[in-house]
């Protein structure tokens, strides 16, 4: 083969454009800390990185759903705990047949029914919770005692193409118009101002069945709490494993990267010791 | 010639011969860097001998007027081939890496991130669907995720513009190539009549024939009469003999197509039939590649608005009417949020048919979940879309740079081998300049030995 100066120059000047162009990449994977760094680095893994990145960020909302949901159980329960409370209490006082003290027990009782009123009428963030998704309406009024809400449930989505829904019907916790828990206590208060010994006794399975039914709802509501939680806890689980998946297709393995760039800087530091020696040398250092 | 005066001839003939000889080494040396030259050498022959005294004698040397040129015309024609697919994939490879940057995913910043934002904040809105913090929410990752849309596609019809100009720029080019090849056709024609080689000519005609394969895929092939033919896109003549043909750009639906000009004056579209070069490569990015991605933008973004306008349409917003349109536009170029919803967010519609309000949230349910849905066409969701999309992209870039560094390779390999044969070696030219000044010098002293035998002869007459 006969080679000629420009020929050594030209493959010395491409194999050192190679060489530069291959520590420019090493270093940048370096210095970002990822494999990938545009989507041509890896097409498939671009595509897997990017389907990664939407589960993380699903799986971070949907955690915050859960957040919200649970802590509208707890405010729930909580509240519907006291209603529960009152409502032992009013049947105590129906339980009492001191006939002397009727008037003030009466009085006790409509007390007791403002306060299960204040409760269901209570507000997260300025919505009344117990007025299914008429947020902006107080359930009840003392003027009728009637419910004014629908029978709208508290959604949450959870997961994909997958919502938990809560009660919010005051009805299904309060008890049906005519029959709920301020029409007991109502006619609880009126028989013991009549007095009605008979009528006061009715009021008390009425006051049983109405607790048995904020029971179930406290169960149910118990119920999507676990659900929830579980939930929660297996998508703290998984999504550490999809975080460690998204890692291992884009981040770079650093110390192999380093290693890779020593190699590189080495073949390019001898390129140009041995360029330089082959460049500088000809026949003419030699003639006289 | 057995005479004194014979050998001054002799002598003469010598010292000429070997001083165009380290003449011609002199321009090999000065030329060992220039693109596309061709080493020369002088042809040294005998002179043609004579008879005299009864003897053959020799006459000294000569040398041919054609100085020969050393060049492999079967290399220069695969060069050029492969200059060609050079040119196509270095444009294209240019061209895509361009649109590369614009599904800025890799960082973060992509339409991926933004449709995760969008479709999140629906979610939000379910869990709290009357909160003016979260219809705000809403409204801007709506906006963003339009934005990107509108910037990703304009980025892109702005590089198709910028690959017209280059389109333009590059017939430019072409037609100002043939008029130099037709030129050097005339010269190489003037002086080769005369039995010289146009060394120099050739050079620099070879030089623009490698050049111009690299803007367009040529069949380049010389003639009877030393002149090189040019054709391009299937036989259209670009240059025969001192004739040129010009090539034009002209608009067609939006894009410069490159025609050929015949004779009659005539336009015929050879666009289609460009098959290499960085024409080639500029079209190819231009009306392929850049093409498909508009197209599935344009589907991502039209299948978005439409999914969520059909899902907001039939919710109820805070006053209780039909949701509007939540989204505006006929592509992903004017995707927008509808700016009735953007100047009140009580448009917004959460809540679904028949519920309640302001708590109702199925109709933000139910667009939330359209995140999920495999909505797109071959049953794959927005997301997969999208990735999809990027993943082309990104081989797109990829198989070009892979077939830019093979044939870069490829080119740099087959100019080693053309300057194996055409090179310049410093070393050689002085091993030849020294051969030939030694010559010089001995020719030199035959002249001064036949000075001193003439004063001999013309000392006895005295």
């Amino acid at each position: 083969m006969r080679v000629t100066n420009k020929m050594m120059a030209d493959t010395i000047n491409a194999q050192l454009m190679r060489q530069t162009e291959q520590m420019a990449k090493t270093q940048e994977r370096i210095v970002t800390g990822k494999r990938i760094n545009r989507a041509s680095d890896d097409p498939a893994g671009m595509s897997s990185a990017l389907s990664y990145r939407k589960t993380i960020a699903s799986l971070e909302q949907y955690n915050d759903n859960i957040a919200n949901g649970k802590l509208h159980i707890d405010t729930v329960d909580n509240l519907l705990d006291m209603v529960t409370g009152m409502l032992r209490e009013a049947k105590e006082v129906a339980f009492d047949t001191a006939p002397d003290m009727r008037t003030e027990l009466a009085a006790d009782v409509a007390a007791l029914r403002d306060q299960v009123l204040q409760m269901a009428n209570y507000q997260i963030d300025g919505k009344y919770i117990f007025s299914g998704d008429t947020t902006n309406t107080a359930p009840y009024t003392s003027a009728t005692w009637l419910y004014n809400g629908d029978a709208g449930t508290k959604d949450v989505i959870i997961g994909e193409n997958l919502s938990v829904n809560m009660t919010a019907d005051g009805r299904a916790i309060f008890g049906p118009d005519g029959n709920n828990v301020f029409d007991i206590m109502n006619a609880l208060e009126a028989a013991l101002l009549l007095p009605d010994p008979v009528a006061i006794e009715n009021q008390i399975a009425q006051l049983e069945s109405a607790t048995d039914r904020i029971d179930t709802v406290r169960a149910q509501n118990a119920g999507v709490y676990k659900r929830l939680e579980a939930t929660e806890n297996h998508y703290a689980y998984f999504k550490v494993n999809v975080q460690e998946m998204l890692s291992k297709t884009e981040d770079a393995d650093i110390s192999e990267a380093i290693i890779n760039f020593q190699v590189q800087q080495t073949t390019y530091e001898s390129t140009l010791a041995t360029s330089s020696m082959i460049l500088q040398k000809s026949l003419i250092d030699f003639l006289g | 010639m057995s005479n004194i005066l014979g050998l001054l001839n002799i002598g003469q003939s010598a010292l000429l011969t070997q001083q165009k000889a380290i003449d011609i080494t002199g321009n090999n040396i000065a030329n060992v860097n220039t693109p596309g030259y061709s080493r020369q050498r002088l042809v040294i022959q005998q002179s043609s001998p004579v008879r005299a005294d009864g003897l053959t004698m020799s006459t000294g040397v000569t040398s041919d007027p054609a100085i020969q040129r050393f060049y492999d015309q079967f290399l220069g024609t695969q060069l050029n081939d492969e200059n060609a697919t050079l040119g196509r994939w270095q444009a294209q490879k240019e061209a895509l890496e361009k649109v590369e940057l614009m599904f800025d995913d890799a960082n973060e910043f992509g339409l991926s991130s933004a449709m995760n934002a969008y479709w999140n904040a629906w979610q939000d809105l379910s869990n709290n669907p009357s909160g003016v913090a979260e219809r705000t929410t809403l409204i801007s990752t709506g906006q963003f995720l339009s934005s990107i849309f509108n910037q990703v596609y304009s980025n892109i019809s702005t590089l198709k513009n910028d690959i017209d100009t280059h389109v333009d720029n590059k017939v430019v080019d072409i037609n100002a190539m043939a008029d130099r090849i037709a030129e050097l056709n005339k010269k190489i024609e003037q002086v080769e009549v005369t039995g010289h080689n146009a060394n120099d000519f050739r050079d620099e005609r070879d030089q623009l024939v490698f050049e111009l394969s690299k803007m367009i895929d040529i069949n380049s092939y010389e003639d009877g009469d030393g002149n090189v033919n040019v054709d391009v896109a299937n036989g259209k003549p670009l240059v025969q003999g001192t004739a040129t043909w010009d090539l034009v750009t002209a608009d067609n639906a939006g894009v410069q197509d490159v025609y050929w000009q015949s004779s009659n004056g005539t336009n015929v579209d050879i666009t289609t039939n460009i098959s290499g070069g960085e024409l080639k490569g500029w079209i190819y990015a231009r009306d392929v590649s850049l093409n498909d991605y508009m197209t599935q933008l344009n589907d991502l973004a039209n299948t978005v608005r439409t999914s969520v306008n059909g899902a907001h349409t039939v919710g109820l917003d805070l006053n209780g009417n039909a949701g509007l349109d939540f989204f505006t536009g006929t592509g992903a170029a004017d995707l927008a949020v509808n700016a009735a919803i953007v100047a009140d967010t009580d448009l917004i519609a959460a809540a679904g048919a028949g519920e309640g309000l302001p708590g109702g949230n199925g109709a933000a349910i139910n667009i939330a979940n359209l995140q999920n849905a495999a909505t797109m066409a071959g049953g794959s969701t927005f997301g997969e879309y999208y990735s999809s999309l990027t993943g082309k992209v990104g081989s797109d870039v990829q198989a070009a740079d892979f077939n830019h560094e093979h044939q870069t390779t490829m080119v740099q390999n087959l100019e080693n081998y053309r300057q194996e044969v055409s090179g310049v070696s410093l070393d050689e030219e002085m091993i030849n300049l020294v051969k030939f000044q030694h010559a010089y010098n001995a020719a030199a002293k035959m002249i001064t030995t036949a000075d001193e035998m003439l004063d001999t002869i013309l000392g006895l007459a005295r």
